[in-house]
C-alpha cells in the first residue's frame, strides 16, 4: 500500500541560489499523527508549503497516495487540508460562508456539511458568532475558524503549522481531541509545533528539522535510544540538536 | 513606488485618452454652461466654498510606517526638524492641487466679478497663505484629541479671509480677519497643543490612509499588494446572495459576488459611476452623443472591476481549493458581464429619457451592451488567463 504522504529527497525552498531544504525524505502511514520540529527558520514552514503545492521543488519528488501534483492537482489538493499558522480569512465573508464555501469546494452534499459544522462550531464554542466578519474576531478565533474549515473537509491528510498560539485551554483540548479521533478513522496529521510537551503526549513520530534537513526521526523510543537516554524528554533532545551536540546520531 | 504605478497607468490603460477626451468635453460644456448663468449667479460665493473647504483639507503627510510606532517613538523630541519637513512638503503638495482647482474656477469667478487677471495672483497669493495657516494649524491638532470644534473653525475662518479677498472688502476687513486668524492659532492652537502629546497612532492612521488613496486609484489598473482592505457588513444586499447551490460551481460565484458587495469600494463605485453617468446623459442631453457617455462609463466600470480578480483571497482557502481554474474564471466573467449590461441598461435609460426617443435608448442600450460584453468576454478574458 502506498503510504498517505512521501516526501523523497526534497530539496527547495525560495531561491536556487539559497535552497532552505537539503535531501528531506520522510513518509508518513494512514492513521499517524507525525511532529514537526525544528527552530525558527529550520524549514517547517517551507517543508509544509512544499507539500502543500505552494513551492516547487528543485529536486526530489512529494506523492500524496501515490500521485504527485504535477499527475492530478485536484485529486492531490482534494486529499488533504491545511490549517495555516497565521490564519487567513476572507475579511469580506461571515463565519458560516467560510464553512460553506470549504465544503462546496472539497464536494460535501449539504447533509453532512450541516452535521460536521454544527457540530464543530459546538466543539469549538463559535455557534453565536456564525454570522460575524473576522475583522471582530481576536487571532484565537480566527485561528479556529482555520481548525473549522480543515476538519470539516476530513481529508486523508492534515497539515497542521503551529495550531496552539493563541487558542484558549478548551481550544486546546477540543483540537487535539478532534486530531484523536481522525486518526482513528484513519487519517494522517502532520503538525508542526514548538509546544513539545503537547506533542510528546500526542504525537506518534518525529521529525527533528535543523537548519533545513532531517536531523533525526522517528518514534521517541528510537530517537531516545539513539541519544543514549532513554528517560530524554524531547525537550533535552531538541536543544542537543539545536545547540548542534550532534555526535549521537551518526 | 509611485512612479511605477504611474508608468503602468499610463501605458496600460485608455486612461490618459479618457482625461483628455473628458478635458476637452469638459471645458466645452463648462464654457456653454458659463453663458448660461443668469446675472445673479453667486459666483464668488460659490467659488469660495469650494476653495476653503480644500484649503481647510490639509492632512499632513509624514511618511511613518507601523514600525516606526516602535522605533522613532523615543526619538520624538529629536523628530521637530522632520516634522517641519513634513509640514512644507505637504504645504507644497497641496498647493499644488489648490493651483488647480484655483485656474478651473477663475473662468467662474471672472465671469462673475468682471475684473482683471491681477486678480487671479493676488487671489493665489491669498489661497496660499491660508493653505500655510491651515497646514500649520492641523500639524497642531495632531495633538489634540477632539479636533472636530477647531476644523470647524478652520473651515469657517478660512472661508471667511478667501471671501473677503474675492469679495474685494476694504484692508481693514481682510486686515481684521488675518490678525483673528493669527490669535486664533497662537492662543487656541498652539496653547492647546503646548502641554499635549502627540497622537502617533492618529498620525499613522492619517498617513495610511493618504497612502491608500493613491494606490487605491493605482489598483483600479494593476495589482496593489499592499493596499489594505476595509470590509462593510452590508447585510441586506448580501441577504440577496444566499448560497443557493451547494455546488463547486458556485463556490467562486459566491467568493466574488460577496468582494463586490463588501469588500472595499468596488460596489461604491459602481453606484457612483452609474449614478454619474446616468445624471450626465439625463442632463447634458447631447442627443445621439450620449452613446459616448454610455460607452465610456461602462467601459471605466470595466476598469474598476478587474481588481476583484487580483482581490488577495487568502491562500490557506481559495489558493488550495481543489477546483479547475476554470470554475475560477468562469463566474468572475459572468459576474463582469451582469454588472456591465445591467449598467447599460440603467444609463441607456437616463439617456433615452433626456433625448426622448426610444431610438436613440434602442441604440444606447445596444452600444452599451456591446461594449460591456465585449469588455467582460474579451478583454477581461485575456487580461485573467495572461494572469494565470
Amino acid at each position: 500500500m502506498n503510504p498517505v504522504l512521501s516526501v523523497k529527497q526534497l530539496s527547495g525552498g525560495y531561491s536556487r541560489q539559497r535552497p532552505v531544504l537539503h535531501d528531506v525524505s520522510f513518509d508518513m502511514n494512514a492513521g499517524e499523527l507525525v511532529g514537526l520540529v525544528g527552530l525558527n527558520g529550520a524549514g517547517k514552514s517551507t517543508t509544509i508549503k512544499h507539500i502543500l503545492g505552494l513551492l516547487e521543488p528543485y529536486s526530489g519528488e512529494i506523492r500524496i497516495s501515490g500521485r504527485t501534483i504535477r499527475e492530478d492537482k485536484i485529486g492531490y489538493r482534494k486529499s488533504m487540508a491545511y490549517v495555516p499558522e497565521m490564519p487567513e480569512l476572507y475579511e469580506q465573508l461571515t463565519l458560516e460562508e467560510h464553512l460553506q464555501l470549504t465544503a462546496m469546494a472539497y464536494h460535501l452534499d449539504q447533509k453532512t456539511y450541516k452535521e460536521r459544522s454544527e457540530q464543530l462550531l459546538k466543539l469549538f464554542n463559535m455557534e453565536k458568532k456564525k454570522h460575524w466578519f473576522p475583522t471582530h474576531f481576536s487571532k484565537g478565533m480566527r485561528q479556529k475558524v482555520m481548525i473549522m474549515c480543515a476538519f470539516l473537509v476530513r481529508p486523508e491528510l492534515y497539515i497542521v503549522d503551529e495550531p496552539f498560539v493563541g487558542l484558549d485551554p478548551i481550544g486546546i483540548q477540543s483540537l487535539l481531541d478532534l486530531m484523536t479521533d481522525m486518526k482513528k478513522s484513519g487519517s494522517s496529521i502532520l503538525m508542526s509545533t514548538h509546544i513539545l510537551t503537547t506533542a510528546e503526549q500526542y504525537c506518534d513520530r518525529f521529525i527533528i528539522l535543523h537548519e533545513g534537513r532531517i536531523a533525526v526521526q522517528g518514534t521517541l523510543e528510537k530517537i531516545r535510544r539513539q541519544f543514549g537516554n532513554s528517560k530524554a524528554s524531547l525537550h533535552e533532545i531538541y536543544l542537543a540538536v539545536a545547540r548542534g551536540e550532534t555526535q549521537w546520531m551518526e | 513606488m509611485q512612479l511605477r504605478y504611474w508608468n503602468l497607468i499610463g501605458r496600460n490603460s485608455g486612461l490618459m485618452f479618457f482625461v483628455y477626451a473628458m478635458i476637452l468635453v469638459g471645458g466645452f460644456y463648462y464654457k456653454k454652461w458659463l453663458d448660461t448663468l443668469p446675472a445673479n449667479f453667486p459666483g464668488v460665493l460659490a467659488t469660495s466654498i469650494v476653495l476653503a473647504l480644500v484649503c481647510a483639507h490639509a492632512p499632513i503627510r509624514t511618511f511613518f510606517q507601523r514600525a516606526d510606532l516602535v522605533f522613532l517613538l523615543p526619538a520624538e523630541a529629536e523628530l521637530g526638524d522632520y516634522f517641519r519637513k513634513s509640514k512644507r512638503y505637504s504645504f507644497w503638495m497641496q498647493s499644488v492641487g489648490l493651483l488647480v482647482l484655483w485656474i478651473i474656477c477663475a473662468p467662474l469667478y471672472f465671469q462673475s466679478t468682471g475684473l482683471g487677471t491681477g486678480m487671479f495672483f493676488a487671489g493665489f497669493a491669498a489661497l496660499l497663505a491660508v493653505k500655510a495657516w491651515n497646514i500649520n494649524c492641523s500639524w497642531r491638532e495632531q495633538f489634540i484629541e477632539d479636533t472636530l470644534p477647531l476644523r470647524f473653525l478652520r473651515t469657517t475662518l478660512s472661508f471667511c479671509f478667501i471671501y473677503f479677498v474675492l469679495s474685494r472688502q476694504t484692508l481693514i476687513v481682510i486686515g481684521a480677519c488675518a490678525v483673528i486668524m493669527v490669535l486664533v492659532a497662537v492662543f487656541l492652537f498652539r496653547r492647546q497643543a503646548a502641554d499635549a502629546l502627540l497622537r502617533w497612532s492618529r498620525i499613522l492612521e492619517n498617513d495610511e490612509r493618504q497612502a491608500m488613496q493613491f494606490l487605491r486609484f493605482a489598483n483600479l489598473f494593476t495589482d496593489v499588494p499592499r493596499l489594505k482592505r476595509r470590509t462593510r457588513a452590508r447585510r441586506l444586499l448580501s441577504s440577496l446572495f444566499p448560497v443557493r447551490r451547494f455546488e463547486e460551481k458556485t463556490v467562486f460565484a459566491q467568493i466574488f459576488i460577496k468582494t463586490f458587495i463588501r469588500s472595499d469600494e468596488y460596489l461604491g463605485m459602481y453606484m457612483r459611476l452609474t449614478v454619474i453617468g446616468a445624471l450626465l446623459a439625463y442632463f447634458l442631453n447631447i442627443g445621439y452623443f450620449s452613446v459616448f457617455i454610455v460607452v465610456s462609463v461602462v467601459y471605466l466600470t470595466g476598469l474598476q472591476l478587474l481588481p476583484i480578480w487580483n482581490h488577495p483571497f487568502p491562500q490557506a482557502l481559495a489558493g488550495l481549493y481543489p477546483l479547475a481554474e476554470q470554475l475560477k474564471r468562469d463566474p468572475f466573467v459572468q459576474l463582469a458581464t451582469r454588472l456591465l449590461i445591467g449598467q447599460s441598461v440603467v444609463l441607456s435609460l437616463a439617456a433615452g429619457f433626456g433625448t426622448r426617443s426610444f431610438t436613440a435608448f434602442l441604440i444606447f442600450i445596444c452600444a452599451g451592451s456591446a461594449v460591456g460584453l465585449f469588455f467582460s468576454k474579451s478583454y477581461i478574458k485575456r487580461r485573467i488567463q495572461r494572469a494565470a
